[in-house]
């Protein structure tokens, strides 16, 4: 039987929207075991009260403002840093060795596992400078892991700014950091804003590296330098060490729930954005 | 009669590439100046040394001079943000920031730390009306600019320029991204403007230049053929080279 281009071409087509069935299945599947396992445990008052008997009883409240607090410092610390050595590399100094060397690094840092900047927070941050197993700790040390992906975002950001932009800005007599925060940055500030938000994602879902800083303490925290358990440390050491399953899996889908919430506004801000701009 | 802007001598390579070549001439105030010549002959070249644009290009150097209202503006004491306020660029392709009608306007007032508020306001209301656009527009002026047609995008980049009060406006193939009626509207514009500006146009269109223009400049591989009143250039040219390119012998 002799294959013909259309009946090749109608395979093709099916092939391709079984592999991504099976993509999509796979990921339906995995979220939505966690939250049949784990939405029945959601009340308020776990969202609430602190946890009990390590965590066998009581609430997450304590790991919910743990994990805005370290998330929360951590962006704060990184997107700006972030933003202006992107901003040195595309504006401020012209393709060069120094570009590609910087630029090699980050990718290289963006490759590194996050247990290493776990061991580094937890040498340099935890001993050296003595700030111990605290919120500054896991907050620094997330900041430098989701620095790589700030630059990269934004730098795709600031180079889609089409040239005539800056040629204009220039000609009507602006100076280079006026032609930067009025339109580069002006136009580019939706791809900031994705590669942020991604940053966020990364942090709240990291726990390798907040378990090497930040440590696992239950209480409240009250001050920055005090020990916080973040969402997903808590989850992984409730299922580690068996403390109890249906609270890892509340916890899992707090966290989840919460991730799909900041991208669906994060999407939804950004379109406004954009559709402003463009 | 005094001349707005002297080129004397003047040279300029791209790393080893001389783009052009030892050109002396003299633009007259208030009257529109037609650079003409093949692609690649320097005139656009030439233009973005009048506000210096080109110093964004790597490897460009010049030497020689260029005079604006007798100052050398490739001195070293020349504040770039000054010159650019005075010698206004308007680009090929109309190229609006992609903000409001009204910010589009006011951007050049911002940059300079003019007064806000009811001035700019006024100033955004006249340098529209400057092109015409202030009766189609003046309930927009919140509407993106990117939204404008063509040459409404063109008119509003030449407001943007007016809006800093600038002496010059060079215009860098202004019309060659709009149909004929839009090239023909803004050629009109252009003799508006030339009461009160000077223009440098730089165009491959030698109808355009015919049309518009005061007086003529003709390059021809980055050096000055000939340059004259219009009339001369296109009836009675002195140079065999530009009576052969203005009839389109060649080029």
């Amino acid at each position: 039987m002799k294959i013909t281009p259309a009946a090749s071409q109608r395979f093709v087509v099916a092939f391709l929207w079984l592999i991504t069935s099976i993509t999509l299945l796979v990921l339906l599947f995995i979220i939505g075991y966690i939250l049949v396992h784990g939405l029945g445990h959601i009340n308020w008052s776990f969202l609430t009260e602190s946890s009990r008997r390590m965590g066998r009883e009581g609430g997450i409240f304590p790991m919910i403002v743990g994990t805005i607090l370290v998330t929360g410092l951590a962006v704060i610390i990184a997107a700006p840093v972030g933003v202006l050595t992107t901003i040195y590399l595309t504006e401020y100094t012209r393709e060069g060795k120094l570009t590609s060397i910087i630029r090699f690094g980050t990718d290289c840092l963006a490759a590194i596992p996050s247990i290493i900047f776990g061991l580094f927070g937890f040498v340099f941050f935890v001993v050296v400078l003595r700030m111990g197993f605290s919120i500054i700790s896991g907050a620094l040390t997330l900041a430098i892991m989701v620095l790589p992906t700030i630059i990269r975002t934004s730098e795709e950001a600031i180079r889609a700014v089409p040239k005539s932009y800056r040629e204009v800005s220039y000609g009507l007599g602006s100076t280079r950091w006026q032609m930067v925060t009025k339109v580069v940055l002006k136009s580019a500030l939706p791809g900031i804003g994705t590669g942020i938000v991604l940053s966020i994602g990364r942090c709240i879902s990291e726990t390798a590296a907040v378990m090497l800083t930040a440590g696992s303490a239950l209480r409240m925290p009250d001050s920055p330098f005090a020990s916080v358990r973040t969402l997903s440390l808590h989850f992984y050491i409730l299922s580690r060490e068996g403390i109890s399953m249906e609270n890892a899996y509340a916890t899992a889908s707090v966290l989840i729930i919460t991730i799909l919430v900041i991208n669906v506004i994060a999407y939804l801000l950004m379109r406004r954005l954009a559709a402003k701009v463009r | 009669m005094d001349s707005k802007i002297e080129v004397r001598n003047l040279n300029l390579y791209y790393d080893t590439f001389h783009a052009v070549k030892d050109v002396t001439m003299s633009v007259k105030p208030q009257s529109i100046t037609a650079i003409i010549g093949p692609s690649g002959c320097g005139k656009s070249t030439l233009l973005r040394c009048f506000n210096r644009m080109n110093d964004l290009v790597e490897g460009s150097r010049i030497s020689g001079q260029i005079l604006f209202n007798g100052q050398d503006i490739y001195n070293s004491s020349m504040d770039l943000t000054q010159l650019r306020r005075k010698v206004g660029m308007v680009f090929q392709r109309p190229n609006p920031f992609p903000l409001s009608v009204f910010e589009n306007v006011a951007f050049g007032r911002r940059v300079h730390g003019l007064p806000k508020g009811s001035e700019t306001q006024m100033a955004v209301e006249k340098s529209l009306c400057a092109t015409g656009l202030w009766d189609e527009l003046k309930d927009k002026l919140n509407m993106s600019a990117l939204s404008l047609s063509a040459e409404q995008q063109q008119r509003l980049c030449i407001s943007r320029l007016l809006a800093i009060e600038p002496e010059v406006l060079l215009m860098d193939e202004p019309c060659s991204a709009l149909d004929p009626i839009a090239t023909g509207n803004i050629e009109d514009l252009m003799k508006e403007l030339a009461i009160n500006y000077t223009i440098v146009i730089v165009t491959h269109n030698m109808q355009q230049a015919a049309r518009v223009s005061e007086q003529t400049a003709l390059f021809w591989l980055g050096e000055l053929v000939e340059y004259d009143s219009t009339v001369r250039i296109f009836e009675n040219p002195s140079k065999k080279q530009t009576e052969d390119y203005v009839t389109g012998r060649f080029g």
